[in-house]
């Protein structure tokens, strides 16, 4: 089934439909919080939220609408809140998304470096695309930002990234 | 050949983002073109080294469905114990009274403002070391992971590995807290305990663990603090910086190196003692740091059970169960 059809199933109160979409997605999600906020307890809680909010919205989902940018909207918009509140990022209680197998630390050191400086929707959009793999057009509905807006920020993102890394 | 397309567009094909007839025009622009092919291979290059960032695996996560349907069976469980409650309402009133229950907490959370934690009992009513708290505390210490710090042993009896960002306020309350406790064990048998700083500066620029500059200025303190030794102004500028930590910049540190321990030459010997910094970091990695401050006591992790910071009671219960062996 797509994605769609499985949100579709939810709506209808599948509780199958909703765990195959939380299996299919949740490491995206995760993945998702994990490289934008510090707590990693807080970034599994903010996955959970997601999903526990999809599945409100489940009876207002329309077929029509992609899932992925449906999805990532809910995450987004649960990231902006975190964003606001106070002290946020003066509260580390765990690293940050990091691999302990990262190959090359120096490497992900100047990457990140790179990524810290850029402005916030650049980085929103920039993520979206290399990690999450959304498509323009999701990245625009998930963002609520114009699909040109996208391809400019995704690319002026690129450039600057790459000439850190030079 | 046709024209070269943009970047911007190379970009946008290179992501499968054009429309079909035009995308089929660049793939054969770009097979005859160098340049073009040259600026794909670069593009490819940067998303090979964004996606060089890669994260933990995700924790074992229920469905928000199933947690659901086990909050109901918490519930219900919950409502039958409210029920053998009351039943028994003398027996839990008494329970609720003794001292016991009060669980020690010490919060220096930063991210939640958590009111000061009283102190434990059986800490404040002088029962010290002895009494059947501290016998539960040293069973639950002495059952701990221990792990190896990679640190040289001196004669101390006991090693105290402070991982320290100078700008991080929870850092500064358990510093001003913990080392009162190791000078008072140092007075009575002298060289017992050494503390270890290690730096673990919340800054990208010296800490790829970290994804933003979180706190501003802490690379240059570390770097100012690591210095301060040669001039044998330590103690003065970590007191300089934990007066001064909300408003500190990479300026003001430079500055107050100079000023406060007559480090002169910070901007020349940057790179390189930033260098021992970054090797701090390493090992804090490896350890599995995961916050500011991370203290460890002979190898063990000196937290509560719920990851909260050792009190300074707690502290120098760990102490005391490490001194005793």
């Amino acid at each position: 089934m797509t994605d769609e059809e499985l949100m579709a199933a939810c709506r209808e109160g599948s509780t199958e439909a909703s765990s195959e979409l939380f299996g299919r997605y949740h490491s995206l999600v995760w993945g998702f919080f994990r490289r934008r906020v510090w707590d990693r307890a807080r970034a599994e809680d903010l996955t959970q939220e997601t999903f526990v909010a999809l599945l409100k919205s489940a009876p207002r989902y329309e077929v029509r609408a992609p899932f992925r940018s449906y999805l990532f909207g809910i995450a987004y918009n649960l990231l902006k809140e975190e964003r606001r509140r106070p002290g946020q990022l003066d509260g580390p209680e765990a690293l940050p998304g990091l691999a302990a197998s990262t190959p090359d630390l120096d490497v992900v050191m100047h990457v990140r470096q790179a990524i810290a400086g850029l402005d916030a929707i650049d980085r929103d959009v920039l993520l979206l695309r290399e990690f999450e793999t959304l498509s323009y057009t999701e990245i625009a509905t998930a963002l609520d930002v114009p699909i040109n807006t996208v391809r400019s920020r995704l690319f002026r993102a690129r450039m600057a990234v790459k000439e850190k890394l030079e | 050949m046709t024209s070269h397309p943009t970047t911007d567009e190379l970009m946008a094909w290179r992501d499968t983002e054009v429309a079909k007839d035009r995308a089929a025009e660049i793939a054969a622009h770009v097979a005859t073109c160098a340049a073009c092919t040259a600026a794909v291979t670069a593009l490819e290059h940067t998303s090979a080294a964004i996606q060089a960032w890669r994260i933990d695996a995700p924790p074992a996560m229920t469905s928000p469905v199933r947690r659901r349907s086990h909050r109901r069976m918490l519930y219900w469980a919950s409502a039958a114990i409210v029920i053998i409650g009351l039943l028994s309402t003398v027996r839990v009133e008494c329970a609720a009274a003794a001292p016991t229950c009060d669980h020690p907490q010490f919060h220096f959370s930063f991210l939640r403002s958590a009111p000061a934690q009283p102190a434990p009992a059986f800490v404040s009513s002088g029962s010290g070391s002895s009494g059947p708290a501290a016998a539960m505390f040293d069973r639950d210490w002495n059952a701990r992971r221990r792990v190896k710090m990679g640190i040289p042993a001196g004669e101390e009896k006991v090693l105290v590995v402070m991982f320290i960002d100078w700008q991080c306020p929870a850092c500064r309350a358990v510093h001003m807290s913990y080392l009162p406790v190791v000078d008072a064990i140092n007075t009575t048998t002298p060289g017992a305990v050494r503390v270890v700083t290690r730096d673990f500066p919340l800054n990208i620029r010296c800490n790829p663990n970290v994804p933003v500059e979180m706190h501003p200025a802490a690379c240059e303190a570390a770097v100012a603090v690591r210095l301060a030794r040669d001039t044998h102004r330590e103690n003065e500028l970590i007191a300089w910086l934990f007066a001064n930590q909300a408003t500190l910049t990479p300026a003001i540190v430079r500055q107050a190196a100079k000023d406060v321990a007559g480090v002169t030459d910070l901007d020349a010997r940057y790179s390189a003692v930033v260098a021992d910094v970054l090797a701090d970091v390493e090992l804090g990695r490896k350890l599995e740091v995961g916050s500011t401050p991370t203290v460890f006591i002979n190898g063990v992790l000196a937290r509560t059970a719920d990851n909260a910071l050792f009190s300074p009671e707690q502290f120098a219960m760990a102490l005391a169960a490490e001194l005793k062996k």
